[in-house]
């Protein structure tokens, strides 16, 4: 199986000409820098993807995690590495937020975006036992005891935030918004009563089942993990952060040929089957965009952020 | 009944038992060569975990948990560097024990310490962990602040001779820790330009500095006495039965405190560690011996910081919480294997934890024994001569530093740490306060933000909690008590 798969990509690879085929893989391991310590969101979703990359590829697939500064040295890393497509960042919305900010060495544009992978959207949700059954209610509560109600997310900076601050902005400000460290932190806030609550991950929602009480999602459509919860924009609340968003990048100048062949390969691994079975487990919404697309997308949600860190006070 | 089965027959698996012991033995080399921690440990081989089946890959982290943890007692007994932040109380009378030529009772009983240890904090997971899960969820942002505080007058009140000198390193300590990314507004404290100080000092770095180099100076720096129980025997390996039998009450409470502070997130074994020495002290007959080669006071931080491999162990199983750095490769390697830690772990997938609770049974007791069977080894391994040891050392702790994460920096900080730690030292500065509050200092300063911002700025939070007003209480007393006691002593010479 594994020769025939190898036939297979030497074949596509010969077909478009010599470049691509000298130009990646060449045997030579190919780093994926993960800006973040080892067990988190953006790491599970890349052991997954090296796991389903190194299936077709001859060389290596090795993870890096390179985290700090919330994913600025990571990023720092690859913008630094040679443009050879040998060194990629699993790159995403927490990119576009750490250079806005001024904690990477250059800007998103300066990154060769290649493709996408996903979407991870937030949940609402507050502790099975609440009194609030929907959205309204939170807000109407946060109303009526103005200071009292509070709405946790999991890092100053990071998507929750900006997602917690702007829905609370929609809705008129009935919230005290509270930074916490981490989901994990975010999770026993809630659970143990010291916030009303939280923006999290579909994921940590589907692990406290039972324990916490969805009341919104963040994506455009239904999530298949809570076809019973409406999203923010059914509720009438419009433009605010849909979600983490993670792609493949890398230094600026990989030759094209390059770019489209790793951008195949990511395309390939997203038809794993258990690529697949991983996404619906966590609710991951699979958006495949490459290269030029990719580059476009980035500019958008690049505009869209930085008005959002400059409402919260987070860039001036 | 089944499900117990079904985990008992994983781990008599021989596939299994073999990546135990690998992992003992990996983790037991890490645990004795300072500034390798169990989280870089762990960390580090997440990836072939990965390979293995997921059972499997736990095996091989529980058995280098268990070694690193266990290991660090080594090089603390036998050089006064802890080789990992689990020791740190460890040195404090383990060195003097081994300069009083008892290295192998220290060794021997560090060793029994981590196992009975282990088993008590793995009994608790087996038995209390549903019960325990919810008893972290009392603690809020309150209660942590005061736990902070606490933590923090205690070690300055027990660390050094003089309490003002053990605040004012607790206090520079929290002061370092404000470098960095504030994680309240997000704003640059003291950052000067530097991206590498975004996440503030690295506390490994520092904690690597201060032990291994500052350490390596004394020795350099002490005339004709470097190395001088290297050459020494080691004496008997084991502490007699009766002395460890009259030490129950230290082992068990030590169990408790270690079971307890490795349940709650953040606070870690090198918190553990200093409240069980401290408890210990109190429970002892002579108190005022502490620090000048006790044995209670080896084995109580022993017992406490494998008790936390179990209590970190607890939260991390049943909320996906992990209580300890050290279990935060592990939640990953469960979330990679595709089992999601939760309240629903313990009805959906019980012979899961059933596996995991032999498995930390098994790689507890195979580490004791390698250990045991290593020590003379060990000894005679880490026998370098005294000349070579100390610019060894120095090497190695630079290196430690830059491999956590690859950067120069991180070894420029160790190399700063270590020089300023043996000025600080030659002046009579304690320098764990300084550690301590270096890592509990963000605890400290969010916690109470994070306080405020939910009360509206409302201080009453802390006597009304009374979990919270309690804890404070307990910084309180240890600050009197010190404070009487340097009376007493003042008075005293006085006369």
């Amino acid at each position: 199986m594994r020769t025939v798969l190898a036939v297979l990509v030497l074949i596509l690879l010969l077909v478009p000409g010599t470049a691509g085929a000298a130009a990646w893989p060449e045997g030579r391991a190919v780093t994926i820098v993960v800006p973040f310590a080892a067990g988190g969101g953006t790491d599970i979703i890349a052991r997954q993807l090296q796991r389903a990359m190194q299936r077709f590829l001859d060389a290596p697939v090795v993870i890096r995690n390179i985290p700090g500064a919330g994913s600025g040295i990571g990023t720092n890393e690859v913008l630094r590495a040679r443009p050879d497509g040998h060194t990629l960042l699993l790159s995403g919305t927490h990119t576009v937020t750490a250079s806005l900010q001024g904690l990477t060495a250059g800007s998103v544009a300066q990154l060769d975006h290649i493709a996408s992978l996903n979407w991870d959207a937030f949940v609402i949700g507050v502790l099975e036992g609440a009194p609030y059954k929907t959205l309204k209610e939170l807000i109407e509560a946060g109303k009526q005891n103005p200071g009292k109600v509070t709405i946790g997310h999991a890092g100053v900076g990071a998507l929750t935030h900006l997602t917690a601050e702007a829905l609370n902005r929609a809705a008129g400000t009935p919230w005290t918004v509270v930074p916490f460290e981490g989901g994990a932190r975010l999770i026993a806030g809630v659970l143990g009563n010291v916030v009303t609550a939280g923006v999290f991950s579909q994921s940590e929602v589907v692990g406290q089942a039972g324990r916490l009480r969805p009341l919104a999602v963040t994506s455009q459509r239904r999530s298949p993990l809570f076809p019973q919860t409406p999203t923010l924009e059914e509720l009438g609340f419009k433009g605010i952060p849909q979600g983490s968003f993670r792609a493949v990048s890398g230094p600026k100048g990989i030759p094209m040929e390059t770019r489209r062949a790793i951008a195949a390969a990511v395309a390939r691994a997203m038809n794993d089957p258990e690529w697949i079975a991983f996404s619906r487990q966590n609710g991951l919404v699979k958006t495949y965009l490459a290269n030029e697309d990719l580059e476009r997308y980035f500019g958008v949600l690049t505009i869209e952020l930085s008005r959002l860190l400059r409402q919260v006070g987070l860039i001036k | 009944m089944d499900a117990v089965l079904k985990g008992l027959a994983f781990v008599l698996q021989p596939g299994t038992l073999l990546w135990i012991v690998v992992g003992d033995i990996v983790g037991v080399f890490i645990g004795a060569l300072p500034g390798l921690t169990a989280t870089m440990g762990l960390a580090l081989f997440l990836p072939i975990t990965i390979r293995l089946d997921s059972l499997t890959g736990i095996a091989l982290m529980l058995g280098l948990y268990f070694g690193a943890v266990t290991g660090a007692s080594i090089p603390a007994i036998l050089f006064g560097i802890p080789g990992n932040p689990n020791a740190i109380a460890t040195v404090l009378d383990g060195l003097p024990m081994a300069r009083k030529g008892q290295a192998g009772v220290a060794l021997g009983g560090a060793v029994i310490a981590s196992l009975i240890g282990g088993l008590v904090s793995t009994t608790a997971l087996l038995i209390a962990s549903p019960a325990l899960a919810r008893f972290s969820l009392f603690f809020g942002p309150a209660e942590y602040f005061a736990l902070a505080v606490a933590s923090l007058t205690i070690i300055a009140s027990v660390s050094g001779t003089s309490l003002l000198k053990g605040l004012v390193m607790g206090a520079v300590g929290v002061l370092l820790s404000t470098v960095g990314i504030d994680t309240m507004t997000g704003a640059k404290r003291f950052m000067f330009g530097n991206p590498f100080l975004a996440n503030g000092i690295g506390l490994v770095p520092v904690l690597i500095g201060m032990f291994g180099i500052t350490q390596a100076l004394e020795d350099a720096a002490r005339p004709g006495g470097v190395g001088e129980m290297i050459t020494q025997r080691l004496g008997r390996l084991f502490p007699r039965l009766a002395q460890l039998a009259r030490m129950w009450r230290i082992i068990l409470e030590s169990s408790w405190i270690g079971t307890l502070v490795g349940i709650l997130p953040g606070a870690g074994a090198s918190v553990a560690v200093m409240l069980a020495y401290e408890r210990a002290r109190q429970l002892s007959e002579r108190p005022a011996e502490f620090g000048s080669g006790r044995l209670e006071g080896v084995i109580a931080p022993e017992v406490a910081n494998n008790a936390c491999i179990g209590g970190g162990l607890i939260p991390t199983l049943t909320l996906a919480l992990p209580g300890e750095s050290a279990a935060v490769p592990i939640l990953a390697a469960l979330v990679i294997h595709g089992i999601t830690p939760g309240p629903l772990l313990f009805s959906f997938q019980p012979h899961f934890i059933y596996a995991v609770v032999f498995t930390m049974i098994v790689a507890n007791v195979t580490t004791c024994v390698f250990q045991l069977g290593g020590i003379r080894l060990f000894v005679k391994a880490l026998s370098v001569p005294p000349a070579m040891l100390t610019p060894l050392i120095i090497v190695l702790s630079v290196l430690g530093a830059y491999a956590l994460n690859g950067w120069i920096f991180d070894a420029g900080v160790a190399v700063a740490a270590g020089v300023g730690g043996f000025f600080l030292k030659r002046a009579g500065y304690p320098l764990i306060p300084l550690i301590l509050g270096l890592v509990l200092g963000g605890m400290l300063e969010s916690e109470f933000r994070r306080a405020m911002i939910i009360t509206g700025g409302d201080l009453t939070i802390f006597v009304t909690r009374p979990l919270a007003a309690l804890l404070l209480a307990v910084g309180a007393i240890s600050l009197v008590r010190q404070l009487a006691a340097q009376r007493r002593l003042a008075a005293g010479h006085g006369r």
